[in-house]
């Protein structure tokens, strides 16, 4: 994991190669962005949750925005992760924005019935940015 | 008559993402629109994971067929696990039997065209969906 704002902060974590872990870190105005990538394995989702709250303690940030737009496919099994994340962003007083979400993974999700409340949508990174700062200050 | 055949053991989270990362590309090939790849492709996941959960293996077997309402997937996964002993009550929203909120089946059964599923226990489970190309 590694955690960037001009290059800084580094999770120890990412000094053991044999973690799997590529969770890549952008702060943005005091934004922490997350880029979701298709996982490779379960793995990915489990470890996402510790990175991120690690990441949020560490850096402080009150706004976490998830960027879906490389995720083709999130199944029940996967929101119940990404729920786990934000819930637990929430607890850290982080408000959640997800952003970029396909229009495929959009109908999925709704369809499969998942728990959609607890967190704002934006339609990319861009519009996520924006509404931060309109919509949730500094 | 099938336009193409795909058939893959399922023993682990690798064998899932194989076989969906197939049944995307068949797809694509046949020209099925983002929607109802998605659609697929999510339901698909759906019940391969429960292979996984429930089963520990199994198999997924899925072609693209034509009738006379033009191009369709077929896909079947089944294993030879526990079975679900009331499929009706797990098609239900809300019904879990391992501690996850069971939305699986009923999700499967809203985005897809005809879902069966068919369940001994002691012998296996089998669930099919269909999905006509829009």
């Amino acid at each position: 994991m590694t955690v960037r704002e001009s290059g800084v902060m580094q999770d120890p974590k990412s000094n053991n190669p044999s973690d799997g872990t590529e969770t890549a870190f952008n702060i943005i105005d005091g934004r922490l962005i997350v880029t979701l990538h298709p996982k490779d394995d379960d793995f990915y989702f489990d470890s996402l949750c510790d990175d991120v709250s690690f990441a949020l303690g560490k850096s402080g940030c009150g706004v976490l925005i998830m960027d879906a737009t490389h995720l083709e496919l999130i199944d029940d099994w996967d929101f119940q992760r990404l729920r786990r994340v934000i819930d637990v962003a929430a607890l850290m007083g982080t408000k959640t924005i997800i952003a970029g979400v396909r229009p495929g993974v959009a109908a999925s999700i709704v369809e499969l019935g998942c728990d959609i409340g607890g967190f704002s949508t934006a339609l990319n990174l861009k519009s996520a940015l924006r509404f931060a700062d309109t919509e949730i200050g500094p | 008559m099938p336009i193409t055949r795909k058939r893959q053991i399922i023993k682990s989270e690798t064998d899932i993402i194989v076989a969906l990362s197939k049944l995307r590309t068949m797809l694509e090939g046949v020209g099925f629109g983002e929607l109802q790849i998605s659609s697929s492709v999510t339901a698909a996941s759906e019940l391969l994971r429960n292979i996984e959960k429930y089963a520990g293996s199994g198999w997924v077997q899925f072609d693209v067929m034509t009738d006379s309402r033009g191009p369709y997937l077929e896909f079947t996964a089944t294993d030879h696990g526990p079975g679900i002993a009331d499929p009706e009550q797990a098609m239900a929203d809300h019904f879990s039997s391992s501690g996850t909120l069971g939305l699986g089946l009923p999700g499967v059964k809203r985005m897809v065209d005809d879902f069966t599923l068919s369940s001994d226990i002691g012998v296996g489970t089998t669930a099919s969906f269909k999905l006509w190309k829009g």
